[in-house]
């Protein structure tokens, strides 16, 4: 170390002398593949250097006396070459394979050294991202990154995903993680509101979140930062972390190429609620049948009891003959038709089709001296499960680099993305979304292939729900058939006849100018636009339990950056290296949204149409700007390639904080010691790399628009010539202050026995103190909530990435990487001064999560059963558990860890790969289990011989004796269905997430054909649920992307996917 | 390097410059969707309808008040009628009450005071007009929940956490306002010209109503403060009250779904069919051979009234409801009106206030004029001497008065459900049983704290001096 900081005085002494330069070396740099533009090519002990032309040559000055040339690339090894005699050295150069020359973007694009950064950040190749074929991009992330959870109605078509980094800051704000293509943030919106989070909304339909539109296809490498300290230079919008995507561009190598990929999966649902085989639906009578039982026509007949929604009807037997559903038609040659009471042939199941994912892509790319391009095309098409539900997704993105001259380089990159959805699949607890009949209301007779009947020959719904059979209860006569629905459509009638569609067209770009100015120092100005138009059309069926209704909703976005950096990039000699810069960015963003409704129904069926309303149709319209201004600053020192430190200071100027506060500035710092460049560990063997990290940074976070003065709100519609304003439930707040986030980071990353076995452990600790919300007040006050600064939030957690290489001899190579986190969350403060303890963020019948004062963040809350002191539960003389009145803490909606195992191993031109993910810990609330009891559906309302005896409740009378009160199931299971805690689950499992078979095809099978690095590969994507605690579901289905986790409720099934995989070059 | 440095920090300078451009803040943050300003007649407008709409709910009147005191019955998923509520129950009720509908009239008090554009006499009447409403409206909060935030309700600046107060001290807070409003009415002046779904500005009838409800508070008291009750109730009277059925507090909901009936709504537009007409009022009405039984229910399908066995549990229930008796369609009309304080309770107040001796008169005449304005109410006239075989065949009993007045007064407040069971639990006539099947083994007389309120204001409820359960009588309940 000593004899280092000697070199860098001399070098400082040294330096201004100038050289001698008498002789001319040139060369040509390459790699394994082809010559390599860019190299820095500096004469040993000097700043005196040159980097390589497009074609890879070289020519540099050299005094008489330089000793060697040092070749440096990022990504490559260093290479040093004595010059001696010789006036061409050609070099070429190994890409490094070691974690010493890693690259990571950074934030605002700054590639760096990654042993130069102090904070955590992880790279996920694209390649793999892309070879899951997931559509959704945050979905390609699961168990890949440690700290990562994702979350959402993964499986339904083109649905929403929640990714979150760290755990969650903020109470009620956005809490997902900034997304940046190419330096361009990229819109992540997406409309689900509380309600629908909670599993209600009306039959609301998920439309996604809009950074689906990012084509995996077109992402060459995604870098995950996560803490504050990474991502101070995001300002406001990086506090979640930054998912930095780059896109792939043109490879620097002369002339064209085009590759070609192909795929093909087919999706299935993973997991179903099993449905009880031994009673059919409907309800038991106190008829001798069990039945209704009438007479029509002189004939007796039996038929279940139609309008209940539910299964504690009479016992399946095959001797028994009764009226079915639809055997109601009077034009229909089936009118008065009996069949067996058996369990159906076809049960749900049936209800869903294999989905088919077809993605193409074509990518053509080109380069010469001036400058490169990269053109590509890919086409989703998509079939979801549900019946009539489609997806397809057009992405046309090009991007672009020329060279006016050695100094002057522009740049292009941009995506035009059009994307077209009809029968997305509405959420939760809706007559549009069938699951809600098949999970909690539903007869569990019914067979699917006759459901598919769903209409009468006059052309009229024919529900299996109908009010029913009008039997006079003196005669015993039939009085008539009312076909009208009681609560449910036929599912088949609701996917045919609801309209769904939707189109979204966007664009997103940049447009760059770089300038050196000299060595080293640049300018670079940048554009950057992301702007889409979302239209969707929802109608409702005139014959339904609904009322007839249609809407069109338009919203736009638009959001511009314009960007300016001035970059100071040197290296004073071997040692010593600086990195500054100084920037600043303007911000501007503008949402629009217009719906138009009809009211009162519609006039004619089967015409979806503004025009069709009965009453006149209702507008809505908002819209919402803001502005952000900014100006950045950072500097990064590195010396002797062992200890770095940056220092990095944003600050912001926002158009939503009061003037006055409307300027924030916050700092980081951060530092890595690369502790294994020490002369101790120069030979060591065993340890091969080595470095200490500690970062620290703040983040702040603005206000959304408008949140300053009151005002009044228009009510809609008049009443009669009186127009209606009134005060809105939320007050707002002209003294608002930014939240503030503080984080803490420190990790270890070691690599062993060359590199083979490595791995990264982070710790964090994040508390966001100053949060801006809607703390909820008295509504004796006249307001429900009132915005204001209040509260804290604490995450902290442990973060561990291990990468190994067991085995790697001769043609066989096992890779195999492990990541897991630890997520510690603590509400430690709501609002002390206006007594706030509590928020209920969402909630359904029994269960509701909270943000609460002392418990982690969406803590689940509901009443449990009294136990006594040994734990038993007590059970009241009717033989029914007491439940506690209060509602209790039953547990946090956030797993303790989570992570993911990956095993790939490689054999000549095969590759075999699985991942398998896992979470522990969190809880959830099942809706769907508690109706679905409360119906008598599930196996264990239907168990031996219960509902003919009774059942015996496990546990202790009042007086401590063991329970012996047999009480009827459906008594019990309609009794306790508002005591959550029964329903309430742990949500820990394990996945296998992935599996992949790939072979790349030789190039000399080819032969004379112009196809090279052909690649077919077989893949499976959640392919089962190898542990989980929750019964028949999938612990990861729950509604949307928001904020409110925890509380299923009619969950759209996640969807086991297979496929197979083709891509080529020529 | 020097020079670098310089313009290193040049160009900081100006990227800071840059960025501290503000200027444009102020119209980029301004609300484009919402206006800062409206007239006062806007909120009126609404408070009326939020507040309507919210008493005729199906939350506080056909799934909890008309099925406390049993007009109602559930048919499925029958949980209220056992009395299976909880803390959840009455939030959106309890919300909508104080931050939608009293708020909102709080709201136009201040537009209206501030308004200097306004004579005097229009700004006392618009401001009366505003504090009858929100006397109105506080009773029956109070009421329903008993001890509740008043006095330092609505002042979010200087409580953000409100104390709640007594009934007692509710009441007489209630009534100054009251008598304060009903002073400053200038009948020969316009109260709100425009906005004034009930009145259409008219002072004298609002004056009319500001009276007859004195006249209720004043008897809602009779049991626990006879003197006061005496005084109010006198001058209420003296000063005149609802003389016609057409004077009523009624609102007349409009055709528009968004506007319209509660019932209706509920009905037609959500598709619901949840609720029969309960056994025990057939029975009253046809052992009464009361007409009205044809205008409150409907035929069930074989054709006769049948009213639907009170708090059953669900399977039974279920299995009656197919050939049980509907409500009226003319309540669940979209424009059908809600009857918030009619001129048949106000004589029923007459009879009872005559029978307790707090004015002069005959109790049996103000009886008979009740009734006979509950049927001309209900669309039946004594044309054809209905009304009058009805009376001779039930004449009032001043030996039995509670019972007389009570089981009248429930039949003339079907479909008011919160009023009619605040009049049987002063009077505790009908008398109701408790089903067998009922969670509690009482009928509720007062709704929950709501789990909003507990979480958002815990301290003030755990001080309010009642235990939160619905077995807590009202201050003016006293047996």
């Amino acid at each position: 170390m000593m004899k280092k900081l000697l070199l860098m005085l001399s070098f400082f002494l040294i330096a201004s002398y100038s050289w001698a330069q008498d002789r001319t070396v040139s060369g040509t740099v390459t790699d394994k593949d082809g010559p390599l533009p860019g190299v820095n090519v500096i004469v040993k002990g000097t700043t005196i250097g040159t980097t390589t032309d497009l074609d890879g040559n070289y020519k540099l000055s050299v005094s008489s006396d330089a000793e060697a040339l040092v070749f440096t690339y990022i990504g490559y090894e260093k290479t040093e070459v004595t010059i001696g005699s010789k006036s061409v050295i050609d070099v070429t150069l190994n890409p490094d394979v070691q974690q010493l020359g890693e690259v990571v973007v950074t934030a605002l694009g700054v590639s760096r050294e990654k042993r130069s950064i102090g904070y955590s950040t992880q790279s996920v190749d694209g390649e793999k991202l892309a070879e899951s074929r997931e559509t959704n991009i945050i979905n390609s992330l699961q168990g890949a990154v440690a700290g990562v959870q994702i979350q959402g109605s993964q499986g339904a078509m083109g649905g929403s995903s929640r990714i979150t980094i760290r755990g969650a800051n903020s109470f009620l704000g956005e809490n997902q993680p900034l997304f940046v293509v190419d330096g361009m943030p990229i819109n992540n919106d997406n409309y689900s509101n509380a309600n629908q989070q909670s599993g209600f909304g009306g039959g609301a339909y998920d439309y996604g979140n809009a950074a689906s539109d990012i084509n995996p296809n077109d992402i060459a490498s995604m870098e995950v930062l996560k803490g504050a300290a990474a991502t101070a230079l995001y300002g406001t919008r990086g506090s979640n972390g930054v998912i930095l995507i780059t896109t792939k561009s043109a490879s620097q190598k002369k002339g064209l190429g085009v590759s070609i990929n192909s795929s093909a999966t087919f999706e299935n649902p993973l997991a179903l609620m099993e449905h009880q085989q031994k009673y059919g639906g409907g309800a038991t009578t106190s008829s001798p049948s069990g039945f209704v039982e009438f007479i029509e026509d002189g004939t007796n007949y039996l038929a279940p009891v139609y309008s209940k929604d539910g299964a504690w009807g009479p016992k399946y037997d095959p001797s028994i003959n009764v009226r079915h559903w639809d055997s109601w038609d009077p034009n229909a040659a089936n009118y008065g038709e009996t069949r067996p009471w058996v369990a159906p042939e076809n049960e749900y199941e049936e209800f869903f089709e294999t989905g088919v994912t077809l993605t193409n892509s074509v990518a053509v790319t080109g380069a010469n001296d001036e400058g490169d391009f990269r053109l590509s095309y890919t086409n989703l098409d998509q079939k979801g499960m549900m019946p009539n539900s489609e997806l397809g997704r057009n992405t046309v993105s090009f991007n672009s680099t020329y060279n006016l001259s050695d100094k002057l380089k522009v740049s292009a990159a941009g995506s035009l993305i059009q994307q077209d959805a009809s029968g997305r699949n509405a959420t939760g607890y809706a007559n549009a979304n069938p699951m809600q009949g098949f999970y909690q209301w539903w007869q569990t007779q019914l067979d699917f292939d006759r459901l598919k009947d769903d209409t009468f020959t006059d052309g009229t719904q024919q529900t299996w729900n109908p009010v029913g059979a009008q039997v006079d209860p003196n005669t015993g006569q039939l009085l008539g058939f009312d076909p009208s629905v009681r609560f449910f459509d036929n599912p088949y009638w609701v996917r045919n006849n609801y309209l769904q569609e939707d189109t979204r067209d966007r664009f997103f770009g940049n447009f760059n100018l770089n300038y050196e100015l000299t060595d080293g120092l640049s300018v670079n100005l940048k554009a950057m636009r992301d702007g889409f138009t979302f239209r969707s059309r929802e109608g409702v069926p005139v014959g339904g339990i609904n009322q007839p209704s249609y809407n069109e909703v338009t919203r736009t976005f638009g959001e511009t950056n314009l960007e300016g950096k001035i970059l100071y990039d040197t290296q004073f000699n071997e040692d010593i290296t600086l990195n500054a810069m100084v920037g600043g960015n303007l911000m501007s963003q503008g949402r629009t949204y217009n719906r138009i409704a009809t009211v009162g129904g519609l006039v004619l069926p089967n015409f979806y149409n503004i025009a069709n309303s009965a009453g006149s149709p209702q507008v809505n319209t908002d819209f919402e700007n803001r502005a952000i201004n900014s100006v950045f600053s950072t500097a990064s020192l590195g010396l002797f390639y062992t200890v770095y430190v940056d220092l990095a200071i944003r600050g912001d100027w926002s158009s939503t904080l009061p003037e006055g506060s409307n300027n924030y500035w916050y700092p980081s710092v951060s530092t890595s010691f690369v502790f294994s460049e020490l002369d101790a560990f120069a030979d060591n063997s065993v340890i091969s790399f080595g470095k200490l990290r500690a970062g620290y940074g703040q983040a702040a976070n603005d206000a959304s628009p408008y949140q300053l003065r009151n005002v009044y709100s228009n009510v809609v519609p008049n009443f009669g010539s009186f127009p209606r304003y009134t005060v809105p439930n939320s007050r707002r707040n002209p003294n608002l202050l930014p939240e503030i986030t503080n984080e803490f980071e420190v990790g270890l990353e070691m690599n062993f026995l060359n590199n083979r076995v490595g791995f990264d452990v982070s710790y964090y600790d994040r508390t966001t103190v100053n949060q801006i919300f809607n703390v909820p007040s008295s509504s004796a006050t006249g307001f429900t909530s009132r915005l204001l600064n209040a509260g804290s939030m604490r995450n902290s957690g442990f973060e561990v990435m291990v990468n190994a290489t067991p085995v790697e001899s001769g043609d066989f190579r096992w890779d195999m990487n492990l990541n897991f986190a630890t997520f510690n969350n603590e509400v430690v403060e709501l609002n002390e001064e206006a007594g706030v303890e509590s928020i209920i963020a969402g909630s359904t019948w029994a269960a509701d999560v909270r943000v609460q004062k002392g418990f982690p963040y969406m803590s689940l809350f509901g009443q449990t059963f009294q136990t006594d002191e040994d734990g038993n539960t007590i059970v009241g003389a009717n033989g029914i558990p007491l439940a506690n009145q209060d509602r209790e803490f039953l547990g946090s909606t956030i797993a303790d860890f989570a992570g993911g195992f990956r095993n790939t191993f490689t054999y000549k031109n095969f590759s075999v790969g699985a991942l398998i993910d896992f979470q522990g810990g969190g809880v959830i609330h099942s809706t769907s289990l508690q109706w679905a009891k409360y119906s008598g559906m599930t196996p264990e309302t239907a168990e031996g011989n219960i509902r003919e005896e009774g059942l015996i409740v496990d546990g202790v009378t009042e007086t401590g004796e063991t329970n012996t009160t047999a009480v009827d199931p459906q008594t019990y299971y309609q009794t306790i269905w508002s005591v959550a805690g029964p329903n309430v689950y742990d949500a820990s499992f394990v996945k296998l997430r992935e599996v992949t078979v790939g072979y790349n095809i030789p190039n000399s099978v080819f032969g004379n054909l112009a196809i090279k690095d052909a690649r077919i590969s077989f893949l499976g994507r959640n392919l089962a649920i190898l542990f989980s605690n929750l019964p028949y579901l999938d612990p990861q289905g729950v509604n949307g992307a928001g904020n409110i986790q925890g509380l299923e409720n009619a969950q759209v099934p996640t969807s086991r996917s297979l496929g197979f995989d083709l891509s080529f070059k020529f | 390097m020097k020079n670098i440095s310089k313009l290193y920090i040049m160009l900081a300078s100006l990227f800071v410059g840059l960025a501290a451009c503000t200027q444009d803040f102020e119209e980029i943050n301004t609300d484009p969707n919402n206006p800062t300003d409206v007239p006062a007649s806007t909120l009126l407008t609404q408070a009326q309808f939020s507040l309507a709409n919210r008493v005729w709910s199906r939350q506080m009147n056909f799934e909890f008040g008309m099925l406390m005191v049993q007009q109602f019955s559930q048919g499925e998923y029958a949980e209220d009628s056992r009395y299976n509520q909880n803390v959840s129950t009455f939030n959106v009720s309890w919300n909508s009450f104080y931050a939608s509908g009293i708020y909102d009239l709080v709201a136009a008090r201040e537009l209206v005071q501030a308004n200097e554009s306004l004579t005097d006499a229009i700004k006392g009447n618009q401001t009366a007009v505003l504090d009858i409403l929100k006397v109105w409206a506080m009773q029956i909060v109070t009421d329903t929940w008993v001890n509740v935030p008043y006095s330092e309700a609505f002042n979010p600046d200087e409580f953000s956490n409100p104390a709640y107060d007594s009934q007692q001290e509710i009441y007489t807070g209630l009534v100054s306002e009251l008598n304060a409003a009903i002073a400053a009415i200038n009948e020969s002046e316009p109260g709100f010209n425009s906005g004034d779904v009930f009145y259409g500005g008219d002072m004298a009838a609002w004056a009319r109503f500001a009276n007859s409800l004195k006249l209720k508070i004043g008897m809602r008291i009779a049991d626990v403060d006879a003197g006061t009750a005496s005084t109010l109730v006198s001058e209420a009277l003296n000063a005149g009250v609802f003389t016609a059925n057409d004077e009523g507090f009624i609102f007349n909901f409009a055709s528009d779904q968004r506007i319209a009936n509660p019932f209706y709504v509920d009905n037609a537009i959500n598709n619901r069919d949840d609720f029969a007409v309960s056994g025990v009022l057939v029975q009253t009405l046809k052992d009464l051979n009361d007409p009205r039984l044809t205008a409150f229910a409907d035929t069930s399908i074989t054709g006769d009234y049948t009213g639907h066995t009170y708090g059953l549990l669900d399977g039974p229930s279920f299995e009656e409801f197919a050939t049980t008796s509907r409500p009226n369609p003319s309540i669940r009309e979209a424009t059908a009106p809600a009857y918030l304080l009619t001129y048949a309770e106000v004589k029923f107040f007459e009879a009872e206030a005559i029978e307790r001796g707090f004015v002069g008169g005959n109790a049996a005449t103000a009886y008979n004029e009740a009734v006979t304005a509950s049927m001309n109410q209900w669309g039946f006239d004594d044309s054809e001497g209905a009304i009058t075989d009805y009376l001779t065949a039930n004449p009032y009993n001043a030996a039995n008065w509670e019972e007389s007045i009570g089981v009248q007064k429930w039949l003339a407040l079907y479909t008011n459900g919160l009023e009619a069971w605040a009049e049987w639990r002063r009077i505790d006539f009908p008398q109701l049983a408790v089903p067998e099947d009922a969670v509690r083994d009482y009928i509720p007389v007062r709704a929950l704290y709501t789990s909003d309120e507990l979480g958002n204001n815990g301290n003030a409820v755990s001080n309010s001096g009642i235990n939160n359960e619905m077995n807590v009588k009202p201050w003016w309940d006293v047996n």
